[in-house]
């Protein structure tokens, strides 16, 4: 047997198997060192974009579990996050793909990118406030990713009906302020330990 | 990477389009030495939340696109 032939996975080879066989088929390497070229202009804006892929939602959960100053409405409140109650009936799942935004709600130039398990608010880990969150508040949610090639920017946006409704605690204009600033103040929340 | 988080103005459009508050929040950092900046805006329309970022690499987010994005989102949110 040729010492340099691919060596071809079991077709229900699991990932990792695909991933070794990328790396001991010199042909494949070849391929991914040339993955990307063609399209993008120069070397350096190709790394940028292969860079950028990954770049919103490590950007987003690190931004969640950020340590810039917390917000003035959020001083002195505990940290886990209490939604209000909603002000209509929680929307269907079939009405919240409807709200989420379209390319036409954007200018020109952008383009819809496949959403991953990687995007938000879904399976962030790593920031304690954050996953307290999606646990006990973000019940059914549509998400939405565009992009302007070939550097961004990045427009994300996730349409949430809140799955616990705790009483509201004061009026209803406190509870309401109480309740979305608690939610963003997760967004600001301390470093994870 | 570490990115400071820091309120911002919301964009009053977002505000008079939900007709209800909006937070918003400037991250900034860098990623790879490349500076990074995301708008976050969390905002409450009728029974749903949205939450929108708007993320740049290499420069500075468009506070005109957030806005415009919040804009668009908030008006969708509004039909339910």
């Amino acid at each position: 047997m040729c010492p340099n032939a691919p060596v071809l996975p079991p077709r229900n080879a699991p990932y990792t198997a695909l991933v070794t066989f990328r790396l001991a088929a010199p042909w494949a390497a070849r391929r991914r060192r040339t993955y990307g070229t063609g399209r993008h202009g120069n070397p350096a804006g190709r790394a940028l974009t292969w860079v950028l892929v990954g770049a919103l939602p490590a950007g987003l959960a690190l931004a969640a579990c950020g340590t810039g100053p917390r917000h003035p409405a959020q001083a002195g409140r505990p940290a886990a996050p209490s939604l209000p109650p909603a002000a209509s009936s929680p929307a269907r799942p079939a009405d919240l793909k409807r709200l989420v935004l379209g390319l036409g709600d954007l200018p020109p130039g952008f383009v819809a990118r496949p959403l991953t398990s990687r995007n938000l608010p879904s399976d962030l880990t790593g920031c304690a406030g954050l996953q307290q969150l999606t646990g006990d508040s973000i019940g059914r949610h549509e998400q939405a990713e565009f992009f302007r090639p070939p550097i961004g920017p990045w427009i994300d946006e996730a349409v949430i009906a809140p799955a616990s409704r705790p009483a509201a605690s004061g009026s209803a204009a406190g509870g309401s302020a109480a309740g979305v600033s608690a939610a963003g103040g997760a967004l600001a929340g301390p470093p994870p330990a | 990477m570490t990115l400071a988080l820091a309120p911002a103005p919301a964009p009053a459009s977002a505000a008079s389009a939900a007709g209800r508050e909006a937070h918003a929040y400037r991250a900034t950092g860098a990623l790879g030495g490349i500076p990074l900046e995301m708008d976050i805006v969390l905002t409450r329309v009728g029974g749903v939340v949205l939450l929108l970022t708007n993320t740049s690499l290499g420069g500075t987010a468009d506070p005109a696109l957030t806005a415009t994005a919040v804009r668009a989102a908030a008006a969708r949110a509004a039909r339910a």
